[in-house]
């Protein structure tokens, strides 16, 4: 059942990440023009900078054919104001979306391109640990009549550790929620047993219909929980 | 760096992509994209392949080590989309197993699959069935006997209610969504939220909404 699973485990994350542009200052020349399917790069000359897919440039890298230009969001200034911002306020900052896993490869193959590597990395991690402070919290805010999550500044790696508890645990309020509601079933005309031959005939089922054809006639009461906290915001 | 027009191309798939992983429903199958890309990797594998002939046929020469860094440099970009293709189709494999009788019974879904895949469907559907029937459906009294009997519950159906994460394109504005009570979202562009499936399906079609 791997393959419905409906979040990115943090390798897919991480091959996602690597279509990101990166500047590279290559120290080899190829005068080809390199094709792929989202454009041409090259031609390649040394201490000319050009922008690559971030694979590339770690396979370049590794190879020791390139010098890789951090980007400015991984600097220890930048890094120091995120930091800042992300301790004064509830909000979570605007990280770029592959921030973890950009980092954490740039870490891996590239770590004597980067200023202050070890300052660098500690800030990095102690970002991810006030935001994920920050998540937790938010996640107490769940109550049983939230309809949806706000994830509008979550990066790509926190928003797919969050999704299977999220998904799952929504999904379980809804049921509970709606579990006063009628219970559907689809629109067959009511007959008895038929005989019914096999499985292509097409209009006897309609797409499912939640809407039963009686009109309702009990106004719900099941539900007493007033209708201000039906928003959860993630702050 | 020059970017010609494909550069939605890759970004369409991995939108589609994307959106498959999410959803319980299987999405139309992107026939144009694939083919697109499936030339392309075709161009770039021929190339590839005369590449190491030459450098098979050819002594240590100093060309030799530049192309042999150029064609492992085509074959990364190579793998790395088969790796999309495979899991895109895959992950329709999977989901087309897990709901037989329903995309059977259900004309609108089965136009979304491929060709392929509805001969995939017909071949799983018929040892599916087999296989019931040997095992133990044939000693069930007549009645119980059905394997599409949607009344008995016995077709599993893709569960629209699931939550997702998704991602709006454009400014929505004030969207009413019918629940036991009704309740307001204000969808503004670039906003994210997990939300019923059900929900912003209308949305995606669109591709108003897409799937993160």
């Amino acid at each position: 059942m791997y393959n419905l699973q409906n979040n990115f485990n943090p390798q897919e994350t991480e091959f996602l990440s690597g279509d990101e542009p990166i500047k590279i200052i290559p120290n080899f020349t190829l005068n080809q023009k390199l094709v792929f399917l989202n454009g041409e790069y090259g031609p390649f000359q040394p201490s000319i900078p050009i922008e690559v897919p971030l694979w590339l440039a770690l396979t370049l890298r590794r190879q020791e054919k390139c010098q890789i230009t951090i980007p400015v969001w991984l600097s220890v200034e930048f890094l120091q104001d995120v930091l800042k911002e992300e301790k004064s306020r509830k909000k979570l900052s605007k990280l770029h979306p592959y921030f973890s896993e950009i980092s954490a490869q740039l870490f891996e193959h590239a770590p004597n391109d980067i200023n202050d590597f070890e300052k660098v990395r500690t800030l990095v991690e102690d970002i991810w640990n006030v935001r994920a402070s920050k998540i937790r919290e938010g996640i107490k805010d769940i109550t049983n009549t939230t309809y949806c999550l706000s994830i509008s500044d979550l990066t790509v790696m926190e928003r797919e550790l969050l999704k299977p508890y999220a998904t799952s645990a929504l999904k379980n309020i809804w049921l509970i929620f709606n579990s006063g509601k009628p219970i559907k079933r689809p629109n067959f005309p009511n007959q008895p047993e038929t005989t019914t031959n096999t499985t292509t005939d097409t209009n006897t089922i309609q797409e499912e219909s939640l809407i039963e054809k009686e009109p309702e006639t009990t106004k719900r009461t099941l539900r007493k929980f007033t209708t201000e906290d039906m928003e959860t915001e993630q702050n | 760096m020059e970017t010609t027009n494909n550069i939605t191309v890759l970004s369409s798939f991995i939108q589609a992509w994307t959106n498959e992983k999410n959803s319980p429903e299987i999405f139309p199958y992107e026939t144009d994209l694939i083919t697109e890309i499936r030339n392309h990797i075709n161009t770039q594998q021929q190339i590839i392949d005369k590449n190491l002939e030459q450098i098979k046929e050819e002594e240590t020469n100093n060309n030799d080590s530049q192309l042999m860094f150029l064609t492992n440099i085509m074959l990364m970009e190579v793998e790395r989309l088969n790796y999309l293709l495979r899991s895109y189709l895959r992950m329709r494999l999977d989901k087309i197993e897990k709901y037989p009788v329903y995309i059977l019974k259900n004309q609108q879904v089965r136009e979304s699959l491929s060709k392929e895949e509805q001969q995939f469907l017909a071949g799983y559907f018929k040892l599916f069935e087999k296989h019931m029937k040997n095992s133990f459906l044939e000693k069930l009294p007549k009645p119980l006997q059905k394997i599409d009997d949607e009344e008995e519950g016995m077709v599993a159906k893709p569960d629209v209610n699931n939550y997702v994460a998704c991602k709006i394109n454009e400014d929505l504005g004030e969207v009413q969504f019918l629940e036991a009570d009704t309740f307001n979202l204000t969808l503004k562009k670039d906003d994210s939220y997990i939300i019923n499936y059900d929900h912003i399906k209308p949305f995606i079609q669109s591709n108003k909404v897409s799937l993160i």
